[in-house]
């Protein structure tokens, strides 16, 4: 057990430091065979926020012969403080040093964490490099990143593809099973690599071609499956969901109840990896969902309750569901939130029926400033959605809006990011149209821009990145024509979202790459504080690798890809043909309106078989 | 009226969190201790609930005073052993209460046991020293400015508990109260400036009680 009193009054923040929340899980240690160490390579109010945790939390919990404990990664002051005085990197629950743990896992939510994963390892006394990992804990990770788990290869032992709560069991039956063995720990790799959804990347032999694409990918050990599958939740309903949360005492990201109402997502942006990799689309039932949403209210006190899905409007009953939940609600003072709602006439009615608190903006997100390229992405949103909807939002009072763009999408020319002020100026005419006594006051228009990262398993996956330079242009573009007085501009760091696309669609020679920045100092990267493009550029020099190959490059259909031997059940042909749609600029319709075609049905859940 | 003013505790495992975290924590398990709560009116509708004196991070307190409107009257007793079930053990636990019309008494002092474990050796006749000085000058932070003081003015009492090589335990009484407060941490920093012993490890002060105005 590690001894951090003397740490926290020299801090930021100790209370992230010192566990004891209401809902946590206390068990003796000694008196499970299996100790989990649940890892988030962010700070605690980053980490806490993430459902995945709240959920394989509760169910590893649930087994008596497992104890789940919270891993966070120590903001610098912390880390600093630890280092000097060697103490480890620890778990909230009981102060156990990672190294400790029969298995630590990970979860991969955004590519610019990576550097914290080796960090949190360093810290924890843990070998960086699997192969140099002969006792202590099993290392595995899980996420969306996941689906490409290459640039991490050599780092963690087994990955995890695909939803977590389906598979989690059958690792630590198997774990349970193998420690009683006492056997050599490759058996438990080998015994794992079985296992549908595992992924043990040194089972595998990665071959390159001259010009640095690989060659080939060939397992290397009998147990090794060619294709690892997704694993999916088929039935969202008969799933285990928490009823009750860890409610911390400080405020964090998503300090509210998060109630999934569905899975996956039928709309078919180009651009988005959530919306093939959580394909098909799975609902929760109204029942199961109020049901749920009364045990969370009971055991966490919450004042909030937020509905949670990639896109809140596309559950069949939501007008149901929000006036079964507004009965629940209602009592206890407690607010219904909506993030992620596509906003027209239905939605704002429903908004101005469940939000007690006035919201006073509107988010939007059309991504491009064009009908054309809005189809070339498939964002199925229209200039006149957005005026005919923001005009009946200025009626309601509502006097701000916000606006998500992407800057360097396939096809864009200057025309698109030009259609950006047309668009503000679109708004701007909704608002002044209304008699001045008849609107809210303060009109503004907030627009942020970020960098388009092409990602694995989209149809994009094929396409080059635009350089820094390239949207840094953009970026001044957008600077100097943003002129309207109401409106506001802010952009990305270009830097960064270069970084994050190396990584997204990098191969497993970039395991050095990270390992070297880290030992740099690099870490938080998606934190402004500590990102250094400087370091980062260093460390590629090191290991001899040029990160623009990367990103710069137009990849060939016919090219082997990193992530080719990981299926999200989307086909590859499905892929191929959307990325043709886009170059003709020809939209797909959602899945609930034609089935495409994208190879998921073979699950058979969810949408497909509506 | 229904105000209930509740005594509470402040305890070990909740010592690092703050003032705003303590009255979130205070509502939510009012919340799951299903306590009939009374909220304000308006857009957006909060438990009506006071606070005698924020409490900082790394104090704790065994007399911390809290004000609740309740919707109806409960029985005192009751309200307590619910709500102290949804508290978690060793963090924050109401100790008492009863229901009154009174306003919220002025505090004036407070007094604090400050716990200290010190990094090398304690010379008592080096605190005993500092202990005695009648002027020492120090930077308050105020939220607007720094200005400096004359701590020893602002306090009232102060006393070695106990000591040995590296722990010291004293005794303090100090101006407290929303108007004017000096915080225990600020009395130990005042006392490093002529304690040359004294290097704290740890700082851990714990409230005692409220002096109140007459």
């Amino acid at each position: 057990m590690t001894d951090i009193t003397n740490f926290l009054d020299k801090v930021e923040k100790p209370a992230r430091y010192t566990g004891g929340e209401w809902g946590i899980v206390k068990k003796d240690p000694a008196r499970v065979s299996i100790r989990f160490a649940f890892c988030f390579p962010d700070v605690y109010e980053v980490g806490m926020s993430n459902l995945g945790l709240k959920i394989l939390y509760s169910l590893i919990n649930n087994r008596s012969d497992t104890y789940c404990e919270r891993v966070f990664a120590p903001w610098a002051d912390m880390e600093e403080l630890m280092r000097k005085n060697a103490v480890p990197l620890f778990s909230l629950e009981t102060h156990e040093c990672v190294g400790n743990f029969d298995l630590a896992g990970f979860s991969l939510q955004y590519e610019m964490s990576y550097t914290n994963v080796i960090n949190m390892l360093d810290l924890a006394g843990i070998p960086l490099l699997s192969k140099d990992r002969s006792s202590g804990p099993f290392i595995c990770a899980g996420g969306p990143c996941a689906f490409n788990p290459e640039p991490l290869a050599d780092i963690i032992d087994f990955f995890v593809i695909g939803e977590g709560e389906e598979v989690i069991n059958e690792i630590l039956d198997t774990y349970a099973e193998w420690k009683k063995s006492g056997n050599a720990r490759l058996d438990f790799l080998e015994q794992i690599a079985k296992i549908e959804g595992v992924y043990v990347p040194r089972f595998y032999d990665v071959s390159y071609n001259e010009d640095g694409t690989i060659s080939g990918m060939v397992p290397n050990n009998p147990n090794a499956k060619k294709t690892i599958k997704k694993r999916i939740v088929k039935d969202l309903d008969s799933i285990f969901y928490p009823e009750s949360f860890i409610v911390p005492y400080i405020e964090i990201v998503h300090d509210r109840i998060m109630l999934e109402i569905f899975r996956g997502c039928i709309r078919g942006c180009r651009f988005c990896q959530a919306g093939i990799i959580y394909r098909p689309v799975r609902e929760r039932s109204r029942e199961r969902l109020v049901s749920l949403a009364k045990a969370l209210i009971k055991s966490t006190g919450y004042e909030e309750i937020s509905l949670t899905s990639l896109s809140s409007s596309d559950y069949s009953m939501l007008g149901d569901l929000c006036e079964n939940l507004i009965a629940i609600t209602e009592p206890h003072n407690i607010n219904i939130a909506m993030p992620s709602l596509r906003i027209d006439n239905f939605t704002l009615d429903l908004m101005d029926k469940i939000q007690r608190v006035r919201k006073s903006t509107l988010t939007f997100a059309p991504e491009a400033g064009t009908q054309r390229l809005r189809d070339v992405i498939n964002k199925n949103i229209t200039t006149e959605d957005i005026a005919q909807s923001t005009r009946q939002a200025f009626e309601g009072g509502y006097s701000s809006v916000k606006l998500y763009f992407m800057i360097g999408l396939p096809t864009e020319t200057e025309e698109d990011i030009l259609g950006i002020p047309n668009l503000i100026s679109v708004i701007g005419d909704q608002y002044y149209s209304i008699p001045k006594e008849k609107r809210g006051k303060r009109f503004t228009v907030t627009i942020s821009t970020s960098c388009f990262v092409p990602k694995p398993h989209t149809p994009f996956q094929w396409e080059p990145q635009d350089s820094i330079e390239s949207f840094e242009g953009k970026q001044r573009l957008l600077q100097q024509a943003i002129n309207q007085r109401y409106a506001k501009y802010n952009w990305h760091n270009a830097d960064i979202s270069y970084l994050e696309g190396v990584f997204a669609r990098g191969d497993r020679r970039l395991s050095s790459v990270l390992i070297a920045a880290v030992k740099k100092g690099c870490k938080f990267d998606s934190w402004h504080d500590f990102f250094s493009m400087e370091k980062w550029k260093s460390a590629f020099d090191e290991c001899n690798i040029n990160p623009d190959f990367y990103t710069l490059r137009r990849r060939a259909y016919d090219e082997i890809l990193p992530w080719d031997h990981i299926s999200t059940g989307v086909s590859k042909k499905f892929l191929i043909s959307e990325n043709e749609k886009a170059k003709k600029e020809q939209t797909t319709p959602n899945c609930r309106e034609k089935c495409s075609g994208c190879g998921i049905s073979a699950f058979k859940g969810g949408v497909c078989r509506e | 009226m229904n105000k209930l003013r509740l005594v509470f505790e402040k305890g070990e495992a909740a010592r690092y969190i703050g003032h705003l975290d303590v009255m979130r924590t205070f509502v939510r398990a009012l919340r799951r201790a299903n306590v009939p709560v009374k909220y304000t009116e308006g857009f957006n509708p909060h438990a009506v609930l006071s606070f005698a004196l924020p409490l900082g991070v790394g104090t704790t307190s065994e007399c911390e005073i809290a004000d609740i409107t309740l919707k109806n009257k409960l029985p005192v007793s009751e309200i307590i052993e619910k709500t102290n079930l949804y508290l978690q053990e060793g963090s924050i636990k109401i100790l008492s209460g009863e229901y009154t019309d009174k306003p919220m008494p002025v505090i004036e002092k407070a007094e604090y046991i400050i716990d200290i474990k010190n990094d090398g050796l304690l010379s008592r006749s080096d605190i005993e020293n500092a202990l005695s000085k009648k002027e020492i000058l120090i930077d308050k932070k105020t939220k607007r400015q720094t200005k400096q003081i004359n701590i020893a003015e602002h306090i009232f009492q102060i006393r070695i508990l106990d000591m040995d090589d590296n722990r010291l335990k004293l005794q303090v009484i100090v101006s407290a109260g929303n108007t004017f407060n000096i915080k225990p941490q600020l009395v130990v920093s005042a006392l490093e400036k002529t304690a040359h012993s004294l290097n704290p490890l740890s700082i851990a002060p714990h409230r005692v009680r409220f002096i109140f105005a007459r």
